[in-house]
Formats: C-alpha cells, sequence, structure tokens
C-alpha cells in the first residue's frame, strides 16, 4: 500500500484552519477483495483497531513520547486493513480518525493535553468500527434473498407462534433468556399483532389476554427467574388459548368474501 | 363541561350516524354518495411478466389475499415478494438504494411514516398526474400513494358521557372533567402524539400530556384502551377508529361510540400506501389493482380500512368521509417518533 499520508495531511492543513473536516482521496494500493467483502472481515478490523489503541495508549502514558513516536502511530494507520474499509465503507466516520490522530501528533509536539487527544483518537477509531458494522449489516440485508415462500395463513400463523414459544421456553432453560424473550417479542410483533383483527370481533377477551401473556406474563416470568417447570406450565397455558385463536381464524377465513 | 360544536359520529352497530342534518343508513354499500365511480378491475390491462414487491405486513393477512387474488386474475403475472415489518423493509431499501443495488419495484408499506422514509432516502420519480387524480384532493402526495387510511378518534362510553357534550378540539379535552384511557407504548399514540407537536408545538404537547396524565389510565394496547372505556374504566379512550368497529361488529350492544374532534391530531388520518420505485407501465398497472373498486370495497368490508379514492363507500360504521375533517399533515413526517418518544418520558407518560 503506497503512501496517503501526504496528500491527506495537505488536504487537512488547507481545510483545518477553517475548521471543516477534509474530504479523503485515497491513492493507495487497494485489497479490492477485500474491501468488497469487508463485512466477512469484521473480527479482523476490530484486531486491527485494537492494536491502534493499544499504541495510542502507549504515547500517552509515554511522558517522552516524541513525534517519531506519532509518526510510527500513523504509519500504522496507513498499513492496517480497517484504514481503508472504513476510508470507503464507513466514509462518515473516516476523517474524524486524521483528526484525532493529528490532534495527538501536536499535543504530543507542543506538550498538550495528550490524554484529551488519546481520548478522541481511540473515540474515533470506535466510531469508525461501529459504522463499519452498520454497513455490515446493510449489505448483509441487501443480500438477503426475496423469498418466494408462500405466506403462513392465520391458522398457521397460529402453529408458528407456538412452536416460536415452546422453543423460546427451551432457551430460557437452556440459559439463554435474551434470545428467549426476543423470540417471544419476534412471534408477537411479526405474527400475532396481524391475527388482532379477525379475533377482535370473535373474542375480545381471549385477544387482551393473550396480549397480556406475550407481552407482560411470559417475559416477566423469565425475568422473575421462574422454573423451568413454571415457564412449561404458562406456556401449556397460553398454547390453550392459541389453540382457541387458531379455530376462530379457521372459522373466519372459511367465511371470508372474494376480492373480484 | 363546554358545550362546543362539534362532530357527532355516534356509532353503535345498527344504528344511524347523529351528523347534523344528516342520517346513514349503515355498510360500505350504502354511506357515501359516489361521485363519479371508482375503476374496477375488469377495466384494467391483464398483468404480464415479473415484479418484485416489497411488502410491509398488513392487517390479518388481508393484503396477502389481494395479491392472491391479483395473481389469480394474471395468470402471466409473476410476483416477488419480500415481506417483513414496514420500517425493516424501508431501511432496505435505503440501505439498497445507498448501495446501488434497488431491487423493489413496488412498496407496498401499511404505514404513511415508513413510505415518507424511503421517500425521502430514495428519492423515488414523481407520479404521473393521472394516477394521482384518482385520489381525493386532501390525500394526494408527489411521490407515493395513499391507499386506505385509518382515523384517530375519541372512543367514548355513552353510559358515562353525553356525545353533545364532548368537545371538537382535542386541545381542550384537558377541560373537561373526564377519565381516559391511553396506550403511550403503542405506535399509533405515538404517531398521533408527533402529529400533535406538527401542529400544536412541542410546548403545547407538553402542556397537553402533562395535564392529561392525572386522568388517564395507561394500558398495553389500544384494543385495551377501547375495552376500558366499554367497560367504565374511562369516560374517552384514544385509539384508531377500527378498534371501535371491530368490537362492535362482534358485540353490537357494547356501550361504545366515536366521536371525532376537527382539524388537529385528535382526527388524524393516516394511511398505509404505495412508492413505485421503479416506473413501468407494470408497476403502475400493479398499483392500479390496489385502487380498484374491489381491492378498497374489500379493504373497507374486511379491515374497516377507510378508502382514500373518489366515490368508494367508508367501512361500515364510520360517517361520510366528506362529513371529518381530519388535519393536513405531512404523514412523510410522522417517521421521526423519536422527540415524541423524549416528550412522553420528560413528561413521565411513557
Amino acid at each position: 500500500m503506497t503512501n496517503r499520508r501526504g496528500s491527506f495531511l495537505t488536504a487537512f492543513a488547507a481545510v483545518a484552519a477553517l475548521g471543516l473536516a477534509p474530504i479523503s482521496q485515497a491513492h493507495g494500493d487497494l485489497d479490492e477483495e477485500k474491501l468488497e467483502e469487508f463485512q466477512l472481515h469484521l473480527d479482523d478490523y476490530e484486531q486491527d483497531v485494537i492494536a491502534m489503541i493499544a499504541t495510542v495508549a502507549d504515547i500517552v502514558d509515554n511522558a517522552d513520547a516524541t513525534k517519531a513516536d506519532t509518526d510510527a502511530l500513523i504509519q500504522q494507520w496507513e498499513d492496517v486493513a480497517v484504514h481503508e474499509a472504513i476510508e470507503f465503507k464507513a466514509t462518515l466516520a473516516y476523517p474524524g480518525v486524521w483528526q484525532g490522530l493529528i490532534q495527538l501528533q501536536t499535543a504530543v509536539e507542543s506538550a498538550g493535553d495528550k490524554d484529551a487527544a488519546g481520548e478522541a483518537l481511540k473515540a474515533a477509531l470506535w466510531q469508525g468500527m461501529g459504522a463499519l458494522r452498520m454497513a455490515a449489516s446493510m449489505v448483509d440485508l441487501i443480500n438477503e434473498e426475496i423469498s418466494d415462500e408462500a405466506p403462513l395463513s392465520g391458522p398457521e400463523s397460529v402453529d408458528a407462534i407456538i412452536s416460536a414459544l415452546t422453543r423460546a421456553v427451551e432457551l430460557y432453560e437452556a440459559g439463554d433468556t435474551a434470545a428467549a424473550e426476543k423470540a417471544i417479542f419476534d412471534s408477537y410483533e411479526d405474527r400475532f399483532e396481524y391475527l388482532e383483527g379477525d379475533l377482535i370481533p370473535k373474542d375480545p377477551e381471549l385477544v387482551t389476554s393473550l396480549e397480556a401473556d406475550f407481552n407482560a406474563t411470559l417475559p416477566l416470568s423469565m425475568k422473575a427467574g421462574a422454573s423451568g417447570e413454571q415457564m412449561r406450565e404458562i406456556l401449556a397455558a397460553m398454547t390453550s388459548k392459541l389453540e382457541s385463536a387458531k379455530a376462530i381464524l379457521e372459522a373466519v377465513e372459511a367465511e371470508r368474501g372474494t376480492v373480484f | 363541561m363546554d358545550r362546543r360544536s362539534l362532530l357527532r359520529a355516534l356509532v353503535t352497530v345498527p344504528a344511524v350516524c347523529a351528523l347534523p342534518g344528516a342520517s346513514y343508513a349503515q355498510g360500505p354499500e350504502a354511506s357515501e354518495a359516489v361521485a363519479g365511480g371508482p375503476v374496477s378491475v375488469t377495466s384494467l390491462p391483464k398483468l404480464k411478466g415479473k415484479l418484485t414487491l416489497y411488502l410491509g405486513r398488513g392487517e390479518g393477512g388481508l393484503y396477502e389475499k389481494i395479491l392472491e387474488s391479483i395473481q389469480r386474475r394474471n395468470p402471466d403475472f409473476e410476483l416477488r415478494i419480500r415481506r417483513g415489518p414496514s420500517t425493516a423493509l424501508a431501511n432496505t431499501l435505503v440501505a439498497e438504494s445507498r448501495f446501488g443495488k434497488p431491487r423493489a419495484d413496488v412498496f407496498w408499506s401499511i404505514d404513511a411514516s415508513s413510505l415518507g422514509l424511503v421517500v425521502e432516502a430514495v428519492e423515488p420519480p414523481a407520479l404521473d398526474d393521472e394516477l394521482i387524480a384518482l385520489l381525493k384532493p386532501e390525500y394526494r402526495y408527489e411521490r407515493w400513494l395513499p391507499i386506505s387510511g385509518r382515523f384517530r378518534t375519541l372512543a367514548y362510553n355513552p353510559n358515562s358521557v353525553n356525545l353533545s357534550e364532548l368537545p371538537d378540539s382535542i386541545m381542550t379535552l384537558p377541560d373537561e372533567d373526564l377519565r381516559f384511557g391511553w396506550a403511550p407504548a403503542y405506535g399509533a399514540f405515538q404517531s398521533f402524539v408527533t402529529a400533535m407537536r406538527l401542529l400544536e408545538g412541542d410546548d403545547a404537547t407538553g402542556a397537553w400530556l402533562e395535564s392529561l396524565k392525572a386522568r388517564s389510565k395507561s394500558y398495553a394496547g389500544e384494543l385495551n384502551v377501547v375495552m376500558g372505556t366499554s367497560q367504565g374504566e374511562s369516560d374517552i379512550g384514544f385509539a384508531n377508529h377500527y378498534y371501535t368497529l371491530r368490537l362492535l361488529q362482534g358485540r353490537p350492544d357494547t356501550p361504545l361510540g366515536l366521536a371525532f374532534t376537527r382539524g388537529d391530531a385528535g382526527c388524524l388520518l393516516n394511511a398505509s400506501g404505495t412508492v413505485i420505485l421503479k416506473p413501468s407501465t407494470r408497476a403502475r398497472d400493479f398499483v392500479r389493482h390496489l385502487m380498484t373498486n374491489e381491492v378498497q370495497g374489500y379493504l373497507a368490508r374486511e379491515a374497516f380500512e377507510v378508502p382514500l379514492l373518489e366515490g368508494v363507500p367508508n367501512p361500515k360504521g364510520l360517517p361520510p368521509l366528506a362529513s371529518l375533517q381530519p388535519p393536513r399533515v405531512d404523514l412523510e413526517k410522522l417517521a421521526d417518533v423519536r422527540p415524541t418518544l423524549s416528550l412522553l418520558r420528560q413528561t413521565g407518560v411513557l
């Protein structure tokens, strides 16, 4: 990778007086293959960030640190893979890292506040890493296959809810309460909410009772540390209500009018 | 309690409307005059080829029924559907656009705020005038097309509240000696408060929340709000119109009525709608299917959704749309609920 520092520092100097973040231009040799699949290399990038932060800490802690140390830190930044990842995939966070580097270098050279400059640089690096993670999640999102799978009918949705809740209780018993709570929330938000319209005219009390189970009884029992047996009892009672809901939905779908 | 003029839409099923000087029979077939008439599906060209639709999940799978029916009617038409919560799909669309990989031809969402998010970030092309003209003038937007609406309402218990004594302004409700029910954690309530902020400002909205807080009972959802009102736990419940109508559909004797304020957030009309992301004759004709008499009537009958097209009757139990006066709010701005959540927390409502 060739040196991009010169061009960046020139640009930085030109705009620093205006208080603006410079717009960077990359001129180095890029590992384009890695960059193209940057979302697969997040762990590597995080190691780069951790290593840089260790160097920053050394400089801040070293009362005799000189410009040579900050030059070495800047060279480290030039060499690490996370540099180009932030530069091209989390561009908005990129100037902040350079600004942090220059601030630290200035603090070292002019006996300024190295602690503050070091903290600012660490924060900028983590912000860059966070922005990369966000960009990676977006890539996952847009690469997701569009499913041709048929949607579930109302009664089928009830079956899916029962399966999800059963799994949630298993997760809870295995010690993964967070995953269990998420499974409960998702089955309510993504499934049950869309069944309410058909259930309300037929049995509104059943709807409110199930809503309370989804949003209070089940998750609060988990938070309170209920035993596995207690959770299975709650699940059994809820399953019975859901079976009633399923019977209602089957009748509703049989009676539903046509569109055209 | 102050007496003021108001829109009084008494809804008990079966019943007649309490609009001054007007009564109307219940039912989509009779509740609103037809002005020009909606387009029938039989007048549309057959759909052919492939179309990718991003579908924000709709009520009770009814949107799916509509799509199935469209496909059955158009055997040479292949729909590829990506399903998910509206906001999640909106974020996906924004991401795809940002990464230069747009995939959806059309986005159909149950709420205007997610449509607004996409319109703002993706900047789809403006819709053609002919398509926009199908809508009533007050529901026309340049880059997205409302399909159906839902009203904010005051559900009231006629055993404890005299309809004629209710104010027609949401902002004067705190002056009344009433008990209220609300669901502050519910998205629809937060959209309502967001609309109030946009119309009245943060200070007035904060004061409104503060003044009602001590007299309001909080519920987890708006069905609970409406049921609480019918059971006498509150006099007035803040909820979308369809909860009351559905309850009354199953139990016509439930002591519940619907009242509407005028020109403020209390009668906000939120909308489902579509954005055409990749303009084509196919995408346009597909969207026109959603705006046919048949689809609009189906949504009104089965989900109590409010048609926004000229000449399509309202759902059973709702006054004629022309008699209601929702505020003019940029529905796209309802997407940003963060200041609303902050206000709800500041006031201790949430």
